[in-house]
């Protein structure tokens, strides 16, 4: 097996909240003690629902934002070693997409700028070869070198999207964090996007870490999948044999409702029943109070990730879930 | 409610802390105090019973602490101009700068706040015109003009009021309009689009679907919310009547903190700066604290304790 | 920021620019023009230099006199002279005065936003309690401190109003640094001095500048006013506020002396504030 290009150990965040002046603070933990392991070329979703941490997670691995506890690695040097020009280089080879793509796009810059910029900025072409590079980027994507010097109002917001994208690849680098990258879009423009994602990864040296809440998508998109739960990891393990045989209840529920995950939708078709309970995590499972299987033990113990199968799941009762309905492992 | 209360106190406490060290900073940093305060022709005897006295011959720490203890007994020495304690000559002032700033803080709102509620009620009409051009006019006419421009109308033109002076009741008549038709044009202004901006928000439009008549919407629904804005106006109102006094007062020679500061300013009387520095910011925290006391009483926030970060 | 909350102008639609304004808003434009070629040309448009004297024809009327178009002053100085001086003197004032607070308002408020912690509380700090007392008192204690020194005069005018600047500034770097666009640029290495400078100071200008048409009349004021009150500009150089109180002592015999530069200071900070508020309302008709 490849050495990891990217190695997350025991990697946790806790935000601390004042609801005012003199209130006390309260400390929400949005991700705990999570461990992730990235080779070269490869691909891992995180799906998870709203506020389950999975945007935390990724500007943690980018060293976005400092972890409260544990480490990354990329390359085999840790964030925390990395001195301020380390940390240009480090950039140059990693890259996010934003989870907004209204608000990712500079309005009072035309998209063409916007491209090449990266490129210059970097110093790998001068004005005119960075433009060039950012022409044969966004072509690569789809979009026409005559879009160049629109701005983004002036574009759809599929589009837009492509941009994004294309500013992010534009440097070639060996990993990119897309954070809910087609969620926003119309279901047909999505299915153009991810194709355009699965062409563009044949052609680079690219790794990448899949952030999404719809599960239809990433199974095209990725070869591994975490699933997250209140900023914790309750399964892992490759795309296929999770879908085909999840064994978290958290999971199966999921994988049982597979389009309603959108939580625009969620009213509709509730994957689970009642709502993240953030106050739950200190002792136990977090999941147990919506959990059809929670036992006794479920309250008393935290279950940890242990391998089963294939993969790693975090529950007492693994061996108990049932298999999915034949129809909805065939459609997810 | 109460929390909140002791946090502005604590505050313009504080205010009033970093005033009197910023003032003692800048007299330190602007000379010798000694000289300053006693002009080149002291003899070496006055300088150094001055300095003995303000303790100018001690460290810096201890210059600061007395000095701090001074501010606060109201103890600034002796002005420079007449030889008499600094506290006398403000506590004279005092009374003479309230009693064209009251009247002209109540009259200001009195005209103000109805001229700009008639003006957002009668939105885009010949009364929202008229009113809207006399407060951009009268925003734009500074108030040393416009006093100048009345002295010229009542007191040369038509010889019906005095020009300058406080002798009689009349004197104050010219100053205090002044002060009013430059504060009510800002106040109507603001009273105009706060009330505008209520009168947009959702349930107020719900009220109307219901059939609630008009009369009914502003005064019950529309003016209760209005207030909350309204207070915070109350605050830059009067603090448009002290710094207005400055220039009114020495246009009309009314003996006032005005235009005895810009006295004191003109005539390097040190003494009496720092005083008129101090009673001013005093009289704006008491203002400010009274708007904030005022501002929690009207919000339900506040008053019922939950109140946020802001 | 695209939707603008109230629909005070929604039933003005935008027409082409210029050419439907109203009147009122192209004399506006109009004094503002002229009022910024007597400020670049003062003195060689000026029939005399304003200090020059005529003790023989002191107190003239307008119009009394054919080399003195305004009459002349109470020492016999030309009065459109002194008028053409003090405008400049007025506007030169008030626009470096007001570059001056647009820069440090600014840069506090971007370093207030950059450095969160202890130096935002601190900027914003001061901030508060330069709004919480009337900025005369402010001037009259530095001016008494200090004297008045040209110089220091322009640096006086330059700071107040600071703080809105910064208080702005401050507020739109906090909401563009939410923005994906600043942090997009960051995450793929744009250095944070190219960020603000080319990603986010284009996308606030326009409040700021709005900020500025609001804050020129006002520094225009206080030049004057400090000025009326001798504590400003110092003769033998001349100001607007300057003439208004030189002529204050002859309003009986010659009230145009501080009727003129009066109304110049009147029409101009008027037809400022007008013309900023009549753009201010379309651009964000635009935006809508
Ligand atoms: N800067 C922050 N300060 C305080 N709390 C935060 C901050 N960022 C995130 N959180 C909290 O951390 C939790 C996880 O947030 P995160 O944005 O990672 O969720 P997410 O899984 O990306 O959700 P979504 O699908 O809605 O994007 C949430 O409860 C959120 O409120
Ligand atoms: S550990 Fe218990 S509560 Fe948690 S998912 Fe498994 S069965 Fe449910
Ligand atoms: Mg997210």
């Amino acid at each position: 097996m490849n050495p990891p290009l990217l190695q997350a150990r025991g990697l946790q965040k806790t935000f601390r909240l004042r609801s005012g002046p003199l209130a006390r603070s309260v400390d929400h933990v949005a991700v705990d003690a999570i461990d992730l392991d990235l080779a070269p070329r490869e691909r891992i979703g995180i799906v998870g629902e709203s506020g389950s941490g999975k945007s935390t997670l990724g500007r943690l691995l980018l060293g976005l934002t400092p972890p409260s506890a544990g480490e990354v690695r990329f390359d085999g040097v840790a964030h925390a070693d990395r001195r301020p020009g380390d940390w240009k280089a480090f950039r140059r080879q990693t890259s996010l997409v934003q989870q907004n793509p209204l608000s990712a796009l500079n309005p009072q810059m035309t998209i063409g700028q916007q491209v090449a910029e990266a490129v210059w900025v970097h110093r790998l072409a001068d004005r005119h070869g960075a433009r060039d590079q950012a022409a044969a980027m966004l072509e690569k994507v789809g979009l026409s070198a005559e879009l160049m010097d629109r701005f983004p109002h002036q574009m759809s917001g599929g589009q837009r999207q492509r941009v994004v994208i294309a500013r992010a690849l534009v440097l070639s680098p060996r990993l990119v964090v897309f954070d809910e990258a087609v969620s926003a879009l119309d279901v047909s423009v999505q299915a153009q996007v991810v194709a355009i994602l699965r062409s563009l990864w044949q052609q680079l040296d690219l790794a990448y870490v899949f952030i999404t809440h719809d599960l239809r998508i990433v199974r095209h998109l990725v070869d591994r999948i975490a699933v997250l739960y209140l900023g914790r990891v309750v399964e892992t393990g490759d795309i296929r044999s999770v879908y085909a045989r999840p064994r978290h209840p958290y999971t199966r529920a999921l994988l049982s409702s597979v389009p309603s995950l959108d939580p625009r939708v969620r009213n509709v078709a509730p994957p689970v029943q009642g709502d993240l309970d953030p106050g739950k995590a200190a002792r136990g499972c977090a999941f147990r109070s919506r959990c059809p299987l929670a036992i006794e033990r479920c309250a008393s113990e935290t279950p940890r990730l242990r391998r089963i199968d294939q993969g790693h799941v975090a529950c007492h009762r693994a061996e108990d879930v049932r298999p999915l309905p034949m129809a909805t492992a065939e459609v997810a | 409610m109460f929390g909140f209360v002791l946090a502005r106190l604590l505050r313009s406490l504080i205010v009033l802390f970093a005033t009197v060290t910023f003032v003692f900073i800048v007299l330190r940093l602007s000379g010798d105090p000694a000289q300053q305060m006693l002009s080149d022709i002291a003899t070496p005897e006055a300088l150094a019973a001055f300095r003995t006295q303000w303790g100018l011959d001690r460290s810096i720490a201890e210059q600061y602490l007395l000095y701090l203890a001074n501010a606060f007994q109201g103890n600034f020495g002796t002005s420079f101009a007449d030889g008499r304690e600094v506290f006398t000559v403000i506590g004279e002032r005092v009374p003479k700068t309230l009693s064209v700033t009251v009247p002209a803080f109540l009259l200001t709102m009195l005209i103000g706040i109805p001229a700009g509620i008639l003006a957002a009620v009668r939105r885009e009409t010949a009364a929202d015109k008229a009113v809207m051009a006399g407060a951009v006019v009268g925003y734009s006419i500074p108030n040393f003009l416009l006093g100048v421009a009345l002295i010229y109308l009542f007191a040369v033109w038509l010889r019906v009021l005095p020009s300058s002076g406080s002798s009689t009741w009349q004197h104050a008549i010219l100053p205090v309009a002044t002060l009013v038709l430059a504060g009510a044009a800002t106040i109507s202004r603001f009273t105009r689009s706060t009330l505008i901006d209520v009168l947009g928000q959702p349930y107020i439009a719900a009220a109307r679907a219901d059939g609630i008549p008009e009369r009914e919407i502003i005064l019950r629904h529309a003016l209760p919310n209005a207030a909350i804005p309204l207070v915070t106006m109350l605050g830059f109102g009067a603090g448009g009547m002290l710094g207005g006094a400055v220039f009114v007062e020495t246009v009309f020679a009314w003996p006032g903190l005005g235009s005895g500061f810009v006295r004191a300013v003109n005539s390097g009387d040190l003494n009496v700066v720092q005083a008129m520095i101090l009673t001013f910011t005093a009289f704006m925290v008491s203002i400010n604290l009274t708007v904030d006391i005022l501002y929690a009483a009207l919000n339900p926030k506040i008053r019922l304790g939950n109140h946020d970060a802001s | 920021m695209t939707q603008a909350r109230t629909p005070a102008w929604s039933g003005r639609r935008p027409r082409l620019p210029a050419f439907g304004w109203p009147l009122s808003i192209w004399m506006c434009g109009a004094w503002i023009a002229a009022a910024i070629a007597v400020g670049a040309t003062a003195q060689w448009i000026a029939p005399y230099d304003h200090l020059q004297q005529f003790p023989l024809t002191r107190l003239a009327a307008p119009g009394a006199l054919p080399g003195h178009v305004l009459g002349t002053d109470y020492l016999g100085r030309d009065l459109l002279s002194n008028l053409l001086a003090a405008t400049q003197t007025t506007l030169v004032i008030a626009l470096v005065g007001s570059l001056i607070c647009a820069v440090i308002g600014t840069s506090l408020g971007l370093l207030a936003a950059h450095f969160g912690g202890w130096l935002d509380n601190l900027i914003m700090g001061l901030a508060d309690a330069m709004a919480s007392v009337p900025f005369i008192v402010v001037a009259l204690g530095i001016l008494a401190f200090f004297g008045s020194s040209p110089l220091l005069f322009m640096l006086l005018v330059g700071i107040a109003n600071w703080e809105r600047y910064a208080r702005l500034t401050r507020g739109l770097i906090l909401s563009a640094n939410l923005e994906g666009y600043a942090e997009a640029a960051r995450i793929i290495g744009v250095p944070d001095r190219r960020v603000y400078w080319r990603h986010i100071l284009p996308n606030i200008a326009g409040p700021l500048i709005v900020q500025l048409t609001v804050n020129f009349p006002e520094i225009i004021l206080l030049e004057s006013g400090l000025s009326f009150l001798g504590l400003g500009i110092q003769p033998p150089a001349t100001s607007l506020g300057l003439m208004v109180a030189d002529g204050r002592n002859y309003l009986a015999t010659a009230w145009w002396l501080s009727a003129l530069p009066g109304l110049i200071i009147v029409v101009t900070t008027l037809s400022i504030s007008l013309l900023g508020d009549f753009l201010r309302d379309r651009f964000d008709a635009r935006l809508r």
